[in-house]
């Protein structure tokens, strides 16, 4: 008989036993399981919002833009932008391109005297963003909202300020800021549509306004300028890759002196911290494996110290310390092999269950500069299942390694001499 | 003292039932040492476990000093055991992390009996059963034989008014167990406590003053000699 | 039960005994306790530590103790008003100082800082909160005085700012570099001034260091016209104790003295602050809870063990008339007592661990850089001793481990006698 079958025999000597250490792994596998989709969740729809909405797969701005963010630095720019656009349309594996100015400013009217209502101007270009913001589809339906007409100085405001400002479309609002020479500048625009996102940062107070229009306000037209050009690519395309090739093209050129081109990785200082969030959870995944483990250790302990007369039968019988050290092991990957299984199986069916809908956690993020909605959407995928029944496996087995070694240890006399 | 009338019991398990007392009546009297004999599988362990007040008769009664245990609440039945009876075990069933001693001691402070007293009467019962100076050792460190006669000590030192000895040579080799049954008349003589124990060998049979044989749950023969 | 009376110290003894004789698997178990309880003992020192270092910062540089505002303000907050003002602030502060109540007032703005290259590396634009403060007054509620890294505090009169340490390396700011103010009067006219910065600031609390833009009381009445009118009183309590209690006459007294103010404790002026505090340790008690419930399954398994291992020995122990209550209650004993050796490790190694945590603290810099993470700390977490959690641990081991028992331990007495002392 091998060591296979007997150990597989032995697990069912005792099932509640073997039921218990099972579930000690299958909680701790169920739980990483669905911490990790939910952290890949997380990652993937801060991805997916920040590239559809802030920074596009690649962003080209000037290359100190960045550094001095913080203020505004409307001079750092990047010029010829519908140049730079027909540029990088052409290349192979850019799918769309367009330009985009932010900004701040305050809102003042009669009513506010005294008071500092500060928005955030969002310039872009509706048609080059059909694709990705579509902001057509985010218009709140009730509201008789349109897209702003050409030329006009029509804009449209996120649901968020609509509220907090008590504004309707068709009302006027006048908006006072800087232009790119520091001067102050005011300007009176209506009101055409209401948007609302599902991303919390789009749903602040944001004034979305037509890309000429905010070229005007912060006086880039004459060299038609834009704060950034962001860059979709096609799928099939690596971020790295189209980057590379698109300073290639930016170094080429002397008009685009101080341009540069960065994937969205190499952007966002949050993209590294969730990053670095994910190996934390990763980490604290495997003490809740060490843990459970403790559970088997002390499982197989039991197995062992109840069949110590047993060992000592074997071992009288020829049987050498390692067989028996293979079966007790044996027994235990087994038990552990389960529960891992058990364990990803039910976090897999949970995590795919509450894909759709995520779980509500707007509370606990609340203050926290995060950018994502505080609906919490699992995604799970297979290198979570994998990677969490690797680990199950390999801690719980390891934790069952030492105990099962002692057995190998027992003397047949004494273990025939146990009166219990 | 005891009665044992047209006891019955059926063990169920899954599909099959077995009947292993197919009614016994059985009286025994203050002071008697008594052996229930027979075959393995005779009934002899079922019998003794339904007059030591472990297992219920399915049909029957058991009356002990004048009192039906059939209408005991199982908390009575257990202050009635730590008060009246003894047990002797086949496999001694010493605790094992209680030193020889200890296991002894045990049962006289279940009775709440004082340090003192204790202390006395455990050091003389495991004298007169021939282990003194092995007090302190746990029962591995002991033989099997030890072992018994730690268990029996154990039975005796309340002064119970019946021992119940279920096979207790039975694990034994030839000589030891002699030695135990002799311990056994012994106590019985010097204290009167009554024994009634179980066996299915010839020699240990030859003990008995009283020998009841068993066969396939009834009683075949009840001897006097 | 009537005569079956127990004696508890010989189970106790008994259950001593029998953890000894497993002592390897007592202490395993005992160690997944303790280090269940380790890890909420750290947490919890560490987010007490935030929460109390928070408290005090919010606290001594950012609230005061209470506040006093126009009613209509605090609901107007976002859009930094300077509409709804304290008319009377001279009769306030006379009441307030009548009753040994140190204040302040300040005139909280919305404005535009503007800079330019040279002497800054570069041209910019950045919307601040500032104040004008009165700092005689300002320093006896607020902890501003030695916090200064470089320069003064501005002179009354002059155009003179004090910014934060953090907001200061945003810029590329040093002493004597002017700012432009860009803001909007009370009755709404633009008005741009410079003012010279002549010190650099840094507190414990990051808020402080991110966005303070502090200048002359007197200098803001008049380039906001607001005559004489301030947005708030800040006050400070010098002995700390519940805010309420000491709040309550100092309302009455601004309900006297002007009426369409109100009085607000520091505990609504931080409420945004508190809320996160609360869901963040919502959310790492589920974590701790996690933990614990397989710390609780070791202990439930170990108990299933010790039962299943002992079948024969309840057995006997029933034959010879102990009665289910006292066997139970012996391995209930057993229980405990694994689960206060772990509570008691686990208080051992929460103590070491915490001894590092509240002396030294984990520095968090580059990890979160200036993120604000809601906490009004310095990215240094201490943690602070909580005594009564340390009492709790070694209670929740315990008790913990005790109820977890019953269960298996009630089980196990259903069995037949004659069944268990069948058993191998
Ligand atoms: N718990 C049980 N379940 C089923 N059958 C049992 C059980 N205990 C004993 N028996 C059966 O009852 C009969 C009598 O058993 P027992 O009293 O143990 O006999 P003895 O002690 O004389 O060997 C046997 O046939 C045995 O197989
Ligand atoms: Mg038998």
């Amino acid at each position: 008989m091998n060591t296979y079958v007997v150990a597989w025999r032995n697990i069912g000597r005792n099932k509640r036993r073997t039921a218990l250490s099972a579930v000690a792994i299958t909680v701790a596998a169920f739980g990483m399981v669905l911490l990790f989709s939910i952290i890949a969740g997380l990652s993937f729809e801060m991805q997916d919002n920040f590239v559809r909405y802030i920074t596009g797969d690649i962003l080209i701005e000037h290359e100190e833009f960045e550094k001095y963010q913080d203020i505004n630095p409307l001079h750092f720019y990047v010029p010829d932008q519908e140049e730079l656009i027909k540029k990088m349309e052409a290349l192979e594996g850019v799918a769309h391109a367009f330009p985009r100015i932010n900004f701040g400013g305050q809102l003042y009217s009669q009513a506010s005297i005294g008071e500092f209502k500060r928005v955030s101007i969002f310039g872009f270009d509706p048609v080059a963003e059909s694709d990705t913001m579509n902001m057509t589809s985010h218009l709140v339906p009730e509201t008789n909202s349109q897209m702003p007409a050409a030329n006009s100085r029509e804009v449209i405001i996120s649901e968020g300020l609509a509220k907090r400002e008590g504004l309707k479309v068709g009302d006027k609002i006048n908006l006072a800021t800087m232009t790119v020479r520091r001067a102050a500048f005011q300007i009176t625009m209506k009101i055409s549509g209401i948007a609302y996102f599902d991303f919390s940062q789009m749903n602040e107070g944001i004034v979305f306004i037509p890309f000429d229009l905010a070229q005007y306000i912060v006086d880039y037209s004459g060299f038609d300028g834009a704060m950034s050009v962001n860059v979709v690519k096609k799928t099939n395309v690596e971020r790295g890759d189209l980057e590379k090739q698109i300073n290639d093209v930016l170094k080429t050129e002397s008009a685009y002196q101080g341009i540069t081109a960065r994937a969205f990785e190499n952007v966002s200082t949050i993209y590294s911290f969730l990053k670095m969030a994910e190996y934390i959870y990763y980490f604290m995944g495997l003490l809740f494996f060490l843990l459970a483990s403790t559970v088997i250790i002390n499982t197989t302990m039991m197995v062992i110290f109840e069949r110590t007369r047993e060992i000592g039968t074997l071992s009288a019988l020829g049987m050498k310390g390692k067989e028996i050290v293979r079966l007790f092991f044996t027994e235990a990957l087994i038990i552990a092999i389960i529960g891992s299984l058990v364990g990803v199986v039910i976090g897999t069916a949970m995590a795919i269950w509450l894909e759709p809908t995520g779980f509500d956690f707007k509370e606990a993020m609340q203050g926290v500069d995060f950018q994502i909605s505080g609906m919490m959407k699992p995604k799970w995928n297979p290198v979570i299942a994998i990677f969490v029944l690797a680990a199950g496996i390999v801690v719980s087995s390891f934790a069952a390694y030492f105990p099962a070694k002692r057995a190998s240890r027992i003397k047949p006399i004494e273990a025939m001499r146990k009166d219990y | 003292m005891i009665q044992v009338k047209d006891v019955e019991r059926t063990y169920v398990a899954g599909d099959t039932k077995v009947h292993a007392l197919k009614g016994v009546s059985l009286s025994v009297k203050e002071g008697e040492f008594l052996s229930i004999a027979g075959p393995s599988g005779s009934g002899k362990t079922t019998l003794l476990n339904i007059i030591g007040c472990i297992d219920d008769a399915d049909k029957g009664d058991v009356i002990i000093d004048q009192v039906d245990v059939r209408s005991k609440k199982p908390d009575e039945l257990a202050v009635f055991r730590r008060e009246k009876l003894g047990f002797v075990f086949q496999t001694f069933n010493l605790i094992p992390v209680m030193s020889a001693y200890e296991n002894v001691e045990m049962v006289l402070k279940l009775l709440k009996i004082s340090d003192a007293e204790a202390r006395e009467r455990t050091m003389a019962i495991l004298k007169e059963v021939g282990l003194e100076g092995m007090e302190d050792r746990r029962p591995s460190r002991l033989s099997g034989g030890q072992q018994q006669r730690v268990a029996i000590a154990r039975a005796l030192v309340k002064n119970p008014t019946l021992v119940l000895a279920d096979e207790p040579t039975a694990n034994l080799d030839s000589v030891t167990g002699k030695a135990v049954l002799d311990i056994m008349k012994a106590m019985n003589k010097k204290y009167g406590t009554a024994f009634i124990f179980s066996t299915h060998d010839k020699m240990v049979m030859d003990f008995a003053e009283r020998l009841v044989m068993l066969h396939d749950g009834k009683i075949e023969s009840d001897k006097r000699r | 039960m009537a005569k079956a009376k127990l004696r508890m110290g010989y189970l106790f003894s008994f259950a001593v005994k029998n953890l000894m004789r497993y002592k390897k698997r007592t202490l395993i178990t005992a160690s997944a306790i303790a280090y269940g309880l380790l890890m909420f003992l750290l947490i919890d020192g560490m987010l007490t530590g935030a929460d109390k270092e928070s408290e005090r910062n919010l606290i001594w540089y950012e609230t005061g103790s209470a506040r006093i505002y126009n009613k209509e303000y605090w609901e107007n907050r976002e859009n930094v008003p300077v509409k709804y003002t304290i008319d009377n602030p001279d009769e306030i502060m006379k009441a307030l100082d009548d009753r040994n109540i140190k204040a302040a007032p300040r005139i909280t703005f919305g404005a535009e800082m503007i800079i330019y290259e040279d002497p800054y590396p570069e041209s910019g634009n950045k919307f601040v909160r500032a104040v004008g403060v009165d700092l005689d007054k300002d320093s006896q509620v607020f902890q501003l005085q030695d916090k200064l890294d470089e320069g003064r505090f501005p002179k009354a009169g002059e155009f003179e700012v004090v910014i934060g340490s953090w907001l200061a390396k945003d810029l590329g700011a040093e002493l004597g570099y002017p700012i432009t103010v860009s803001t909007r009067s009370k009755n709404g006219f633009i008005q741009t001034f410079d003012v010279e910065i002549v010190g650099i600031l840094t507190t414990p609390n990051p808020i402080v260091n991110k966005s303070t833009l502090m200048m002359p009381i007197d200098i803001v009445d008049e380039m906001l016209l607001m005559e004489g009118s301030v947005t708030e009183i800040n006050m400070a309590f010098s002995e700390i104790g519940d805010i309420d209690k000491q709040l309550a006459p100092i309302q009455k007294l601004i309900a006297d003295v002007s009426p369409s103010n109100e009085v607000l404790s520091w505990k609504i002026l931080g409420a945004d602050y508190l809320a996160i505090a609360s869901a963040k340790r919502e959310g790492t008690s589920s974590i701790i809870g996690l933990v614990f419930l397989i710390a609780l399954i070791g202990i439930s398994n170990t108990m299933l063990m010790s039962l299943f291992e002992r079948r024969r020995e309840i057995g006997t122990m029933r034959a010879l008339g102990m009665t289910d209550f006292e066997v139970m209650i012996s391995f209930l004993f057993e229980a405990g007592g694994i689960g206060l050796l772990g509570g008691i490790l686990g208080v051992i190694l929460g103590i070491g661990a915490n001894f590092y945590m509240v002396n030294y603290g984990i520095d968090f810099t580059s990890l979160i850089g200036d993120m604000d993470i809601g906490y009004r700390i310095a990215t240094v977490f201490k943690s602070i001793w909580v005594i009564p959690s340390y009492f709790l641990s070694v209670l929740m081991g315990f008790g913990l481990s005790v109820l977890i028992a019953i269960l298996p331990t009630r089980k196990a007495l259903k069995v037949s006698i004659t069944e268990c002392l069948r058993a191998e």
